[in-house]
């Protein structure tokens, strides 16, 4: 199914909400997912995998150091304080979704980073991100940040993501999980009835 | 043109104006977005066609109405249904409707009406394109359709006071834009110069399905009779097209702080620089004072059952009532006029009465302060990141300053946290539940600010202030969302709503006027303390109407 970016970006809020981090981190994931799918890159699939993987765990275990690394948990505490000299870290999830996050921690537009994992090499800027290589799309990889001063000329976005069915029904299960079962009572009182409206 | 000085007067505190009693008094002003689309159609001169209009004896069919500006055109779609009586419904939970649109980007082809008809009768069950931004539906009015079409057909006028008391034919239960249902993204024509200011797609759709309905509704009374007339345009003018509002849309203005910040930010500027005028002209006074017997009228016919709107429209006809009478020894040539008048209306007149007052005042201003509409969009990727450097104890000081008023609540009171915002497995919208007689507090969205802050600032107070916040919230991922609305609240002045989002005694209605009123509508009527009644358009000019009059003159009756 085409979605909208500001579709997408809704449902990967939810799903990441549904897979069990806060809603701050839900709403910097989401931002992320956005981001790579803007590239043209199938962020839905990435976005699908790792949740799957990180369903339920605890935070701690999620930070680095530990069997996976999640970028959902190491990308928002870069962004908040970017690395300034070169960075290694192991087990890294679906690496390609840290990339915005380095991106988002610019406030300098001739800031930049170099992420790069084995096959695969991220040139990171405020104005872009162009990215080269035959496993941007790895499901886990040891990953270097580096610091570079650079602008890059800004590739075409794409402002759809088409779908892909498996990773849409893990999202969208998973998006599930943060609804309240109706009940009666909900339904006339929690939106409101009152009056009648049709007259 | 006035001369633009540095405002002496500086704009409003957040303290005062972030208040959910204040912001559930607001009226539509000049800076409106449907003020500003008319204001730019008739600047721009932009031609309006009726270019297909296939509806049927029994009002069922296909109808396009072309709207073509300097660069681009856009067309709503309109399909048109006969629907019977016991399936029309406002609540979202319906799943018909009398018309349902789509305002396309472009002319459609045949092929994409036949596309469209597949899908937008369906609404929230369909799916649309990146040639679409809007998708709404509309229901008649039981009240007044019926007789409309009858009377027509008849060869006779409406009730003038009927047609008053409604002010609509039909209203809009839903009106859904960016990236909804496949919708194309804001992001997509955000640089278009007609789209720069927030909610001119949506109001653009508005402003072609008002002209839809009336002429459907003169269609059907063709079709019943033979011998049927036209309205007369004068009462023509004074439908609107009415809306039903639910609980859906209070979410937004939390969900979008800056946005929030820059319609505020916008309106309060706009009324310091007229209190900081030192001297009122003529004209200026001259035209104020023209609107005051239409504000008047305007309170007189404004309509509700609600017993908190009824209140507040008693207390509104008595405001405009001793504002006229003031206005009749009031000095305009003395110093500082408008602050003067302003000042005196805080200790007079009620809320919503000051609120209308500071909607009066901005009439004679439009040099001055229409383009202030271009500062009310908003871009919030700049707000999205968190500043991880910034001390907590620096981060304690921004959160006091913007949360004062919560750190005097009893948060452990269960008034005070007896509501939870969670969205419903069912039609998947935003609802509002009890939280201590409900199963949904493990469903709270995060639409709570102040509880949060408090919490917040609780888990804060563990640490050395010197911690940078990254490292707190390493430890504290349950904050992030918080520690995002401080720095953007402490940057940007207006983004938060500075009150208790759930406490028990809570008017989600607050929330919905505030954002319709930016919206430009009037006559709020609440159906309950969640839903509320609009009307938009009403008196406006139509679309051919544009080239020969003035399309800003017309949201007060005259």
């Amino acid at each position: 199914m085409s979605c909208a970016l500001g579709e997408f970006e809704s449902l990967a809020k939810k799903a990441i909400r549904g897979a069990g981090y806060s809603w701050g981190l839900a709403e910097d994931g989401a931002r992320a997912a956005r981001s790579v799918a803007s590239l043209g890159l199938p962020a839905d699939e990435l976005l699908a995998t790792l949740l799957r993987q990180t369903d339920g765990q605890a935070y701690s275990v999620l930070q680095p150091g530990n069997a996976l690394c999640c970028p959902l948990c190491l990308g928002p505490s870069l962004c908040d304080l970017p690395p300034t000299g070169e960075t290694t870290v192991q087990n890294v999830a679906t690496p390609l979704l840290l990339a915005p996050f380095l991106q988002n921690s610019l406030t300098n537009q001739t800031d930049g980073f170099h992420l790069s994992w084995p096959g695969a090499s991220l040139h990171i800027a405020a104005n872009g991100i162009t990215a080269t290589g035959t496993t941007l799309l790895c499901d886990l990889a040891e990953i270097t940040i580096a610091p570079r001063t650079a602008t890059i000329a800004v590739p075409k976005r794409a402002s759809r993501i088409t779908m892909d069915a498996r990773a849409e029904q893990t999202l969208l299960a998973l998006a599930h999980r943060t609804y309240a079962p109706a009940t009666e009572e909900s339904r006339l009182a929690g939106a409101g009835a009152g009056l009648s409206d049709n007259d | 043109m006035t001369e633009l000085a540095p405002n002496i007067i500086p704009p409003r505190h957040p303290n005062q104006v972030m208040k959910l009693a204040r912001m559930g008094s607001f009226h539509q002003c000049r800076l409106s977005f449907m003020r500003t689309l008319l204001r730019r159609l008739k600047s721009e001169q932009w031609r309006f066609e009726q270019a297909r209009f296939d509806i049927d004896a029994q009002g069922v069919g296909t109808a396009l109405y072309c709207a073509h500006g300097p660069d681009r055109s856009y067309t709503l779609v309109a399909f048109a249904n006969d629907l019977p009586p016991e399936k029309r419904s406002d609540r979202v939970i319906a799943t018909e409707w009398d018309a349902t649109f789509t305002l396309f980007d472009g002319i459609p082809t045949d092929a994409d009406v036949d596309r469209l008809r597949a899908n937008v009768p369906l609404q929230e069950a369909g799916r649309i394109t990146e040639s679409e931004l809007s998708l709404s539906r509309a229901n008649r009015s039981v009240r007044l359709w019926e007789h409309v079409v009858d009377r027509l057909a008849a060869g006779q006028q409406p009730d003038t006071d009927l047609v008053q008391s409604v002010g609509y034919l039909m209203r809009t239960t839903a009106v859904y834009g960016s990236a909804k249902f496949g919708a194309a993204d804001r992001e997509v024509i955000a640089d278009r110069p007609e789209f720069s200011s927030p909610f001119q797609v949506e109001m653009l759709s508005v402003f072609l399905t008002r002209s839809f309905v009336m002429d459907l509704v003169e269609h059907m009374a063709r079709a019943k009779s033979p011998d049927a007339v036209p309205l007369n345009p004068a009462l023509r003018r004074t439908f609107g097209i009415g809306n039903s509002t639910g609980l859906g849309m209070a979410p937004f203005l939390l969900h979008h702080p800056q946005l929030l910040n820059n319609w505020i930010a916008a309106k309060e500027e706009a009324l310091a620089r007229i209190r900081s005028l030192r001297a009122a002209n003529a004209d200026a006074v001259a035209t104020f004072m023209g609107f005051i017997p239409r504000a008047m009228k305007m309170a007189a016919i404004w309509r509700s059952e609600h017993p908190l709107q009824i209140q507040k429209l008693a207390a509104l006809n008595t405001d405009v009532a001793t504002l006229q009478t003031y206005l009749q020894t009031f000095d305009f040539n003395g110093d500082h006029p408008w602050n003067r008048l302003y000042e005196w209306a805080e200790t007079k007149l009620s809320i919503e009465g000051q609120e209308l007052l500071v909607s009066l005042m901005m009439e004679p201003y439009g040099d001055l302060i229409d383009g202030l509409t271009g500062c009310m969009a908003a871009d919030e990727s700049i707000g999205h990141r968190i500043d991880g450097t910034v001390s907590l104890g620096d981060t304690i000081t921004q959160l006091q300053h913007i949360y004062a008023f919560a750190e005097n609540l009893n948060w452990d009171s269960p008034e005070c946290t007896a509501r939870a915002w969670y969205v419903s497995e069912e039609k998947l919208e935003p609802r509002l539940g009890e939280r201590f007689e409900e199963p949904i507090a493990e469903y709270e969205q995060p639409l709570q600010p102040a509880r949060d802050a408090m919490r917040m600032l609780g888990d804060i107070k563990t640490y050395v202030p010197e911690t940078p916040l990254a490292a707190f919230l390493l430890q504290h991922p349950e904050h992030r969302h918080t520690a995002r609305r401080i720095q953007i609240a402490a940057r940007w002045p207006y983004a938060e709503i500075r009150d208790n989002t759930i406490a028990h005694d809570m008017l989600p209605i607050d929330m919905l006027r505030c954002k319709l009123s930016f919206f430009g509508a009037g006559y709020f009527d609440p159906r309950s303390d969640r839903w509320v009644r609009i009307n938009m358009f009403r008196n406006a000019p139509f679309p051919d109407d544009l080239a020969n009059e003035d399309a800003d003159n017309w949201t007060y009756p005259s």
